[in-house]
C-alpha cells in the first residue's frame, strides 16, 4: 500500500502579470502531454519536473517530489521560483485524507498601520511593490519543510539528491539549497536566520584567501557550488563554532545576539554591527507554516459570515509596547505569541500538528481525538527538542536521524542536540 | 497534491540577498496599505486584509485538486495574480464539465474578470469578432491580453493512467517517472 504512488505532483507558479506580457503569440490546439502510470509532476521548468520525476523513480511520493521541484525552481525559474517567499499546498493522501498548508509570508512584527503611507496618510504604493519594506517574513523553506516532515518518505537528503543535476548545464543549483538548509536549521533551533553582512575592506583585508565580489550586476552563483562570496556557502568559512580570536580578527560570521527571536521583535533602526562602521544587519525570521482546516463551503458561508471569523485581537507583544506608549498594531494570526504574557490567549489557525504523518487518517477509521483545545505555540519543528508525547519524541528523534546528513555536510557539528522542556 | 508558491511581483522585489543569493518577496503589496485603493494587480480590497503586524495577506493562490466521487481526477494550478481563480477555474471547466482533452483544456483561450476594475480581459483570440462586437454593443469594456495564466495541470485517466500537462504559454513540461 505504501509503495504505492499517491499522486502526481503538481507544482504550479504564481508569477506576476508583468512577465506573461512578454509572449506574443496566442497558443492554439494541444498542450505538450505526457503520461505514465506511475506518477507525474507538471511545473514551470523542465528542470524542476526532471527532479521530481526523478524524486519518484526513487520511490519518493508525490510530495517528495514537489519539494524538490520546489527548490529547483528556486533557481530555475526565479521569476516566482523561490527560497524566501511563500505559497500554499494541498494534498490528498493514498488513504483519501486531506491536508493543506498555508506557508505564506507573514507581515513583519514592527509593520504598522500607516508603513505604507505618506504623512498625509497617502498611499505609497513603491514602498509596498520595492526595497526593503516590501519584504514580507518568507515561509517557503518551513513550508517545505513541514510538508516534507508530514508526508515525505524519502530522507530529507535523499530529495536533495533527487534534485541533483546530471548535466553541467543544471550547475546552478546547488548554492541555493545551502542557504536553505542553513535557514532551517536556524529554523529548528529556534533561532533568528541572518544572512551574513557583507564583508567590509577590513575583513578582506583579514581574510583574503576567499572569493570576493561584491559587483552587484553579477550572479552571486558560482559553478562550483558555492556563492561568490565565500561566507555563505563555503563549508570551510566561519559560522558560529568559530573561535574567539576568528571573531575578533573579523573572519568569522556574526556572533548570536542573545535572547529569543521574539525578543528582539522591534529592531532599533540604527543598530550597526558589532564590528563598528559595517552596514547594518541583515535579518530574516521564517514564518510559521499552518494548517488550514478544509470543510464543504455551506449556502449559509456569506461573506459576512467568514468576515465575522476573523480574529481581531491584540498581539500580546502589541500590547507590551503599547504600555510604552507606541502605537498598537493589530494582529491577526501567524506570529506565535509570547508564552510568559497574560494576554488573552490568540486563536490561530490550527497548527501543524507534530504527528509526523497522516497515514492514521484512513477513510472510515475512527476520527482521532481532536488535539486540545491550546494552541502549541512553538509549532516549529527542533532537532532534539523534547515534546511531551510518544509522537512528539518520534518527531524528535526522526528530527535528529535526518539532520546527521547535514551536520556533516557542515564539516562540523554545530549544533548540540538541546532536550527542553516539555513543549507546553 | 498541488503547490504554488510565490515571490508575488515578478523577482519579487528585485533585491538579492548579498551572501545568500535569494531573491526576496514583495508580498506586503498584497496587504491593502489604504483600504479602498487598488494594489498592483488592481484588486480593492477592505479593512480585512489592512496591514498589520504578524497578518497572512490575502493571496488568489489557487493549488487546486479536484475529486470526482472521492477519487481524484485533475490537480492543477496557476500563476497570474488575480486572474488565478478564473484560469484554474476555466482549465477545470473545459477538462471537467465540458469533457475537453486536458492538453486542449490546458491550451484553450481564457477570459478574466475581477469586478474591479469593470472590464473583461481576453486573451488574443478567446473570443470570435462578432462576439466582441456583441459585448461592446452592450457596454463591455475589452481589454486584450497576451497569455492569462500558465496553467500545470494532471489528469487522473479512468484507466489509471497519468496524464501531465503543460502550459503552451509557459515552458514548462510535464513528466513521470
Amino acid at each position: 500500500m505504501r509503495s504505492r504512488l499517491v499522486a502526481g505532483a503538481a507544482a504550479a507558479l504564481f508569477l506576476a502579470l508583468a512577465a506573461l506580457s512578454g509572449r506574443a503569440s496566442m497558443p492554439l490546439g494541444e498542450a505538450p502531454a505526457a503520461r505514465s502510470k506511475r506518477g507525474m509532476v507538471s511545473a514551470a521548468t523542465r528542470e524542476s519536473v526532471e527532479a521530481g520525476a526523478r524524486v519518484l523513480a526513487e520511490g519518493g511520493g508525490a510530495v517528495d517530489a514537489a519539494v524538490s521541484a520546489a527548490f529547483v525552481l528556486a533557481v530555475t525559474y526565479p521569476q516566482a521560483g523561490n527560497l524566501a517567499g511563500g505559497g500554499f499546498a494541498v494534498v490528498r493522501t493514498a488513504e483519501g485524507g486531506f491536508f493543506a498548508l498555508d506557508f505564506r509570508e507573514t507581515a513583519p512584527a514592527a509593520t504598522w498601520r500607516n508603513t505604507y503611507l505618506d504623512a498625509g496618510g497617502a498611499s505609497r504604493p513603491q514602498a509596498s511593490r520595492y526595497g526593503g519594506l516590501a519584504v514580507a517574513t518568507p515561509g517557503t523553506v518551513r513550508g517545505l519543510e513541514a510538508l516534507h516532515r508530514k508526508f515525505g518518505r524519502l530522507p530529507w537528503g535523499r530529495t536533495r539528491n533527487g534534485a541533483r543535476p546530471r548535466s553541467p548545464a543544471q550547475k546552478v543549483w546547488p548554492p541555493a539549497l545551502g542557504p536553505a538548509r542553513r535557514a532551517r536549521d536556524r529554523a529548528r533551533a529556534g533561532r533568528v536566520s541572518r544572512p551574513s553582512r557583507p564583508r567590509s575592506r577590513a575583513r578582506r583585508r583579514a581574510c583574503p584567501a576567499r572569493p570576493v565580489s561584491r559587483s552587484p550586476g553579477r550572479s552571486p552563483f558560482l559553478s562550483t557550488g558555492r556563492t561568490r562570496r565565500g561566507g555563505n556557502a563555503s563549508r570551510a568559512t566561519g559560522s558560529r563554532g568559530d573561535t574567539r580570536g576568528d571573531r575578533l580578527a573579523g573572519c568569522g560570521r556574526i556572533p548570536p545576539r542573545r535572547g529569543r527571536p521574539q525578543d528582539r521583535g522591534v529592531r532599533p533602526r540604527d543598530r550597526r554591527s558589532p564590528h563598528g562602521g559595517g552596514p547594518r544587519r541583515l535579518r530574516a525570521v521564517m514564518a510559521d507554516p499552518v494548517r488550514v482546516r478544509l470543510r464543504p463551503l455551506s449556502a449559509r458561508d456569506d461573506a459576512a459570515s467568514l468576515g465575522g471569523r476573523l480574529p481581531s485581537r491584540v498581539h500580546p507583544r502589541a500590547a507590551s509596547i503599547r504600555a510604552r506608549g507606541h502605537l498598537v498594531p493589530r494582529f491577526g494570526g501567524g506570529h506565535p505569541p509570547d508564552r510568559r504574557s497574560r494576554a488573552p490567549r490568540i486563536r490561530r489557525p490550527e497548527p501543524l500538528s507534530r504527528r509526523p504523518r497522516l497515514r492514521g487518517h484512513a477513510a472510515g477509521a475512527a476520527p482521532r481525538a481532536r488535539p486540545p483545545r491550546r494552541t502549541r505555540l512553538l509549532d516549529r519543528p527542533r532537532a532534539g527538542h523534547a515534546v511531551a508525547g510518544d509522537a512528539g519524541r518520534r518527531v524528535a528523534r526522526r528530527a535528529r536521524s535526518d539532520d546527521a546528513p547535514l551536520q556533516r555536510d557542515g564539516g562540523r557539528r554545530r549544533r548540540v542536540g538541546r532536550t527542553a522542556a516539555p513543549c507546553r | 497534491m498541488s503547490l504554488t508558491y510565490t515571490l508575488n511581483d515578478t523577482f519579487g522585489n528585485g533585491t538579492v540577498v548579498p551572501g545568500v543569493g535569494v531573491l526576496l518577496n514583495n508580498e506586503m503589496d498584497d496587504f491593502s496599505a489604504v483600504p479602498g485603493t487598488a494594489n498592483m494587480f488592481g484588486l480593492v480590497q477592505g479593512e480585512a486584509n489592512a496591514v498589520r503586524a504578524g497578518g497572512r495577506p490575502l493571496s488568489s493562490m489557487t493549488p487546486t485538486i479536484v475529486l470526482e466521487d472521492g477519487r481524484p481526477r485533475f490537480v492543477l494550478g496557476s500563476p497570474g495574480g488575480a486572474t488565478i481563480p478564473t484560469t484554474v477555474l476555466q482549465v477545470f471547466l473545459n477538462a471537467g464539465p465540458r469533457g475537453q482533452p486536458l492538453a486542449e483544456a490546458v491550451a484553450a483561450p481564457r477570459f478574466h474578470h475581477q469586478h474591479l476594475p469593470d472590464r473583461i480581459e481576453v486573451e488574443t483570440g478567446a473570443f470570435p469578432e462578432n462576439v466582441k462586437a456583441a459585448l461592446r454593443e452592450k457596454g463591455h469594456v475589452l481589454e486584450e491580453r497576451s497569455a492569462l495564466g500558465i496553467v500545470h495541470a494532471i489528469a487522473f485517466e479512468r484507466d489509471g493512467t497519468l496524464t501531465g500537462v503543460a502550459d503552451p504559454r509557459g515552458y514548462g513540461a510535464a513528466a513521470g517517472p
